[in-house]
């Protein structure tokens, strides 16, 4: 059986179902598995946005910096996006690490961070 | 009171009309206590002007610097902390002991001349605040961009044996005279703006409900509001409380009157005692006002005193004058007249019947022509007999009328009892015997009435003289005893009137206050709304649990009850604020309002510094605050002192522009400070970061890195930019400008202020051919062939340096 991976939308939505889930899990594994999903869905995203250039082609496999470095140039200066998709990054992949100092994001903060990663998800790649 | 509030109270009493007379007392409260009082004394009198409120100099407006310590803390030999004035978070980064709060403790004193977490600290903690490397010199001082007056330098120093109070601070403005650090007025902005927030007083800040009003209530500046709720709630209590203290010294009033044997102290007593108090009189009989019906007793000893009997000169020219008259009314003339009149009659007689026999002695033809003839002679000599003898009897007359005019009756005074030792008995009876003067003008009567006068006036001289100095000395027997009690009566008088006109005006002052405190509430929350607002903005980025939220802010009660009502929902559910909160969400809360408070528009500081805000929050807030901090960087120099670097980790993940300055302290509390990270150098990392990723293509960088080294050269003339506009314009003047200058030649300008004609590359060319060149470059973004991006970023950085160095 063939897995097709899941586009960017389809790991926002899991990401929500697994917030809104059943309590089965405890809130803090899902809130975690929900900021993985997120965070994967705004990756690919990334590199989906290099892939529409020939240019950026291949700048999926740097560094996660590089990327959100490179991101405020490609976005045709949308600074301000380019900063919020740099936050999101850094509070997703923080809140997919278990720390034992370290509490998970809230339900709510996720909410937002997952709301930014679907802002970028939804913008085409470049303007028409 | 200050015109703004004077104008919103102004208004709502044209909203919600208080009545004239508590309109009033409320306006004459809101000018001072002097005019209240004014007010209070004068019921009727229009309403007083209100006085021009006192023009209220500005506060210094001002960023800083930089922060100088020597000797202080943990500072030994002189350092100094440079800053970039203007907008933007600067992080200072040190282990704790590295002596990077002694800079943050250091600025504080240098501008309160204490430390507000030391207060109710150990005494050891006072005194150990010398440097134990540098013990004799002990300064801090600031370097502040004051606008519209440019640079100047505030400093405070302490003498080798000084204590931490005993501190000298002084302000030089442009080099130019030292004054003292008054010269800033920013007494009442520190207390009101706070700008400093240290972490053991973010556990303060939200120590008690009443220390929290406190705080929130300065800053929205109602102080004149309550003060005039003050004084009217003292008026108040003072027309409330005044009668019964008045009353309470009256009965041992009323005994002493009733003890001084004085009609005035009984009168008064009548008019003081019983229900229904006549204040006036007693006043005026105190005060020695006419009290004739008031003291009889008095009023006749003062009589008395006055009374003189005619004088003596007067009285023996009289009876001169009447014995004189006399002698000349003598017997003969007295005949002749009668003779002269029937000598007349008869020559009428002959001359109407004609001669014949006489009337009188019935002798025949005794009245004939001859007879007319001699009688004629006879009368014609006699004539002038008759007139000198008319003439005596009139002088007679005129002395008899003057000598009577020395008489008048006794006066009904002298017939009333004694007085004391005065008796006027005496006075009277020889009043009595000197005005039973003999009648009749003839000569005996005026020889009569000159021994009348001759004998009776020395009696009634001697008993008026000894009745009129018998009464003068009871006179002054009564004063003695009366004259105290008067002053206490005319005192307890004055007050009972005052007090009585206090009384009368508590009901103006109950609605007075009323009015004012719901006044107060409202323009209170008013102004608070902007600043609870931006609390729950901030909150709802720093909050721990998503299911505590952040209401509006409000401030209740007054006096000992007042609170700050935090309204807080938990899971929607209103929940009590402060007992449902962890510590770290204690800290933030306070930080929510902190951060609003220190930054309202009014605050004459540009700059703001916290000390480890970071201690006790969730790692996973750390991000949140970074951008919150980031936020208040756009308008506010923020300095943040920090013990780890999980702040400087957000920053550089998240890629803000913030400079980050690492303290570390070497042996001998010698402090070294490094720029580990600033916008420019941010740039340039990233940059750098690009250049060493081999994942990243060429095309990639080449498209990338220009930008990048453009937004840092931007970054390095909008430093310089600053430095040079805040000198000469107002903050927010420079930052328009700043702004708008959107591009890099645009900011390049702004920064070099090339002269007419000049280029910016022509500028920097003055100074260095390569920055010339580089900036040349970037500014064309069109490929020049071959393209090194390592070089370029040399350049760059080099290029930097000579803006940094040069655009000074």
């Amino acid at each position: 059986m063939t897995r097709t991976p899941l586009t960017p939308p389809e790991l926002l939505d899991a990401a929500r179902e697994m917030l809104a889930g059943a309590p089965a899990r405890g809130l803090g594994e899902r809130s975690r598995i929900a900021a993985f999903l997120a965070r994967q869905a705004l990756e690919r995203r990334l590199t989906e946005l290099w892939s529409s250039r020939q240019e950026t082609a291949g700048l999926g496999r740097s560094s996660g910096r590089s990327q959100l470095i490179c991101l405020r140039t490609y976005l045709n200066g949308d600074v301000e996006l380019a900063q919020e998709i740099r936050y999101a990054w850094v509070a997703l992949s923080n809140a997919c690490h278990y720390h034992a100092y370290d509490l998970t994001p809230t339900t709510a903060e996720l909410s937002d961070l997952i709301n930014t990663v679907a802002r970028f998800v939804a913008r085409p790649s470049r303007r028409p | 009171m200050d015109d703004n509030l004077l104008d919103v109270v102004m208004a709502r009493l044209y909203d919600k009309p208080l009545d004239a007379r508590a309109t009033d007392y409320l306006l004459a409260a809101c000018e001072g206590g002097e005019s209240l009082a004014a007010r209070l004394r004068d019921q009727g009198g229009p309403v007083t002007e209100t006085a021009p409120a006192r023009a209220e100099p500005r506060p210094t407006i001002a960023y800083l610097r930089s922060i100088t310590v020597a000797g202080f803390r943990g500072i030994g030999p002189e350092k100094k902390l440079e800053l970039e004035p203007g907008p933007g978070l600067t992080l200072i980064v040190g282990r704790n002991g590295s002596g990077k709060s002694s800079f943050a403790e250091g600025l504080e004193i240098l501008l309160t001349g204490t430390v507000r977490r030391w207060n109710g600290r150990p005494v050891a903690w006072h005194e150990g605040w010398r440097n134990l490397h540098d013990p004799v010199k002990a300064k801090v001082a600031a370097d502040l961009l004051i606008e519209g007056a440019g640079e100047a330098t505030a400093e405070r120093h302490w003498d080798s044996k000084a204590k931490l109070s005993e501190s000298q601070a002084t302000l030089q403005v442009n080099h130019g005279k030292r004054t003292t650090l008054d010269q800033l007025d920013w007494h009442e902005a520190l207390t009101r703006y706070r700008p400093f927030l240290s972490h053991s007083e973010l556990e303060t800040f939200i120590g008690g409900p009443s220390q929290l009003y406190d705080l929130l209530a300065s800053v929205l500046g109602l102080e004149d509001l309550a003060a005039a709720e003050k004084r009217l709630t003292a008026a108040r209590k003072a027309g409330e409380d005044g009668l019964r203290e008045v009353s309470k010294d009256l009965p041992p009033l009323l005994e002493k009157l009733a003890s001084v044997d004085d009609g005035r102290a009984s009168a008064c007593w009548r008019a003081l005692s019983g229900t229904d108090r006549d204040l006036q009189q007693a006043y005026s009989l105190a005060a020695g006002a006419e009290i004739v019906e008031a003291d009889s007793q008095v009023q006749r000893l003062r009589q008395w005193s006055q009374l003189a009997a005619p004088e003596e000169p007067e009285v023996a020219k009289a009876a001169a004058a009447l014995r004189a008259a006399a002698r000349d009314l003598a017997a003969p003339v007295t005949s002749a007249v009668a003779v002269v009149g029937l000598l007349r009659e008869a020559l009428a007689h002959y001359g109407r019947h004609g001669a014949g026999d006489c009337p009188v002695c019935g002798a025949p033809g005794a009245m004939d022509d001859s007879w007319r003839e001699r009688t004629e002679n006879q009368v014609r000599s006699l004539g002038d007999e008759e007139a000198r003898a008319l003439d005596a009897r009139a002088t007679g007359e005129d002395a008899a009328r003057n000598a009577r005019a020395l008489f008048w009756p006794a006066p009904e005074f002298l017939r009333t009892p004694a007085v004391g030792a005065a008796d006027p008995l005496r006075a009277w009876q020889a009043w009595s015997s000197w005005t039973r003067i003999p009648q009749g003008n003839e000569a005996a009567d005026l020889r009569q009435l000159a021994d009348h006068l001759h004998r009776r006036w020395q009696p009634l001289h001697d008993e008026l003289s000894a009745l009129r100095i018998s009464a003068e000395r009871e006179l002054h027997a009564r004063a003695d005893r009366w004259a105290p009690v008067a002053v206490e009566v005319s005192d307890w008088c004055a007050r009972a009137i005052a007090a009585k006109a206090a009384a009368d005006a508590v009901p103006a002052l109950s609605a007075a206050i009323t009015w004012l405190r719901s006044a107060t509430d409202e323009i209170r929350n008013d102004r608070l709304t902007p600043i609870s607002e931006q609390a729950a903005a901030i909150w709802s980025r720093l909050r721990q649990e998503s299911n505590v939220d952040l209401g509006p802010i409000r401030l209740s009660g007054s006096g000992t009850r007042r609170q700050v009502d935090l309204r807080v929902t938990v899971d929607n559910e209103p929940g009590a604020a402060l007992s449902v909160m962890s510590q770290g969400e204690l800290n933030a809360l306070a930080l929510s309002i902190f951060l609003p408070q220190s930054t309202l528009k009014e605050s004459p500081f540009r700059f703001l510094v916290i000390d480890d805000p970071v201690q006790a929050m969730d790692p996973f807030k750390v991000d949140g605050l970074a951008r919150v901090l980031d936020d208040v960087a756009k308008t506010r120099q923020v300095l943040v002192f920090t013990h780890d670097d999980r702040l400087t980790t957000a920053v550089r993940q998240l890629g803000l522009p913030a400079r980050v300055l690492k303290v570390a302290r070497e042996p001998g509390s010698v402090i070294e400070v490094s720029e580990s990270l600033s916008p420019v150098e941010g740039y340039l990392d990233d940059a750098r970061s690009l250049c060493r990723d081999p994942n990243v293509r060429a095309a990639v960088r080449e498209h990338v890195v220009p930008g990048l080294l453009r937004l840092a050269v931007e970054a390095a003339f909008t430093e310089a930019a600053r430095r040079r506009l805040l000198r000469t314009m107002t903050h927010a003047e420079a930052e328009d400008q700043i702004a708008a200058a959107s591009k890099l030649a645009a900011k390049a300008a702004l920064a070099l202020a090339p002269k007419p004609g000049q280029s910016v590359y022509g500028a920097l060319k003055r100074w260095d051919q390569l920055a010339a060149d580089t900036y040349d470059k970037l500014n064309n973004s069109a490929h020049h062939g071959y393209f090194d991006p390592d070089g370029l970023i040399d350049d760059v950085t080099s290029l930097i340096t000579t803006i940094r160095q040069r655009a000074r």
